[in-house]
């Protein structure tokens, strides 16, 4: 599950790139061109919270998995000690 | 980045510092300013040396190599793991060239010129115009560093969270 969020981080932020490089020799009319830079600033603040939503679940779910298995490994050791 | 060596040391070194120091705010880890330091007095100079084999019909390309040189830096040197270090170079470049997309076109129409016009003069006076991008950057970063938003939780903003 992480290494697909990792890998959806990846093709968020290339395409964010991608999409900044490609404005940089695009060419249009200035009216034209003040649309596009509007579009490619929206873009980018979404990707980036995107990401930061998608990092902060991973984080979570490692807490969350690290609780469980110290849960369990007590109480398997209680159990195996007192049997 | 500049073929210009004396506009590498005036511009493209605090730049580097400022790039640097935002890919690791941006992933809330603690700046080491020493190894950044070391590190943006180099890969200017890098970057210069592989912007005078590209050719000027392929200009833009070595932001690609830029691109990977930031990752590998940020994965080896400062010692982040691969997702991070990725995270970090891809969004402090994409800013930095927001950044210059934005404000830079306002700033040439004020002063009547063009990058092309600028890129052929080779007098300090078009370091003039990466100043406000570079200040503004400098900014931001001091925003997020200070105020510990970042997009992934490392060791400072996890402390935070606690």
């Amino acid at each position: 599950m992480i290494a697909k969020k990792t890998i959806l981080n990846f093709i968020i932020l290339l395409q964010g790139f991608i999409i900044i490089i490609f404005l940089l020799g695009l060419d249009f009319e200035e009216k034209y061109m003040s649309l596009i830079k509007i579009f490619t600033v929206i873009y980018f603040i979404l990707s980036l919270c995107i990401i930061k939503i998608i990092n902060n679940n991973i984080i979570i779910k490692k807490e969350e998995s690290k609780d469980q298995f110290s849960e369990f490994s007590v109480e398997e050791f209680e159990q195996n000690y007192y049997s | 980045m500049d073929k210009m060596p004396i506009a590498v040391i005036l511009q493209g070194i605090p730049e580097t510092i400022l790039l640097f120091m935002f890919g690791v705010a941006i992933i809330g880890e603690y700046i080491n300013f020493k190894k950044i330091l070391i590190v943006s007095i180099i890969y200017p100079f890098v970057i210069m040396f592989i912007r005078s084999l590209i050719p000027s019909s392929l200009f833009g390309l070595h932001i690609v190599f830029a691109l990977i040189i930031i990752n590998l830096i940020f994965w080896k040197v400062l010692k982040f793991d691969f997702r991070e270090s990725f995270i970090s170079a891809i969004t402090s470049l994409s800013f930095l060239i927001l950044l210059e997309i934005l404000v830079n076109p306002i700033l040439y129409n004020a002063f009547n010129t063009s990058l092309a016009r600028l890129l052929q003069n080779e007098s300090l006076q078009r370091l003039f115009f990466s100043l406000p991008v570079t200040i503004l950057y400098a900014l931001i970063t001091f925003i997020l560093y200070k105020f510990k938003w970042s997009l992934v939780r490392g060791k400072r903003t996890i402390k935070n969270d606690c």
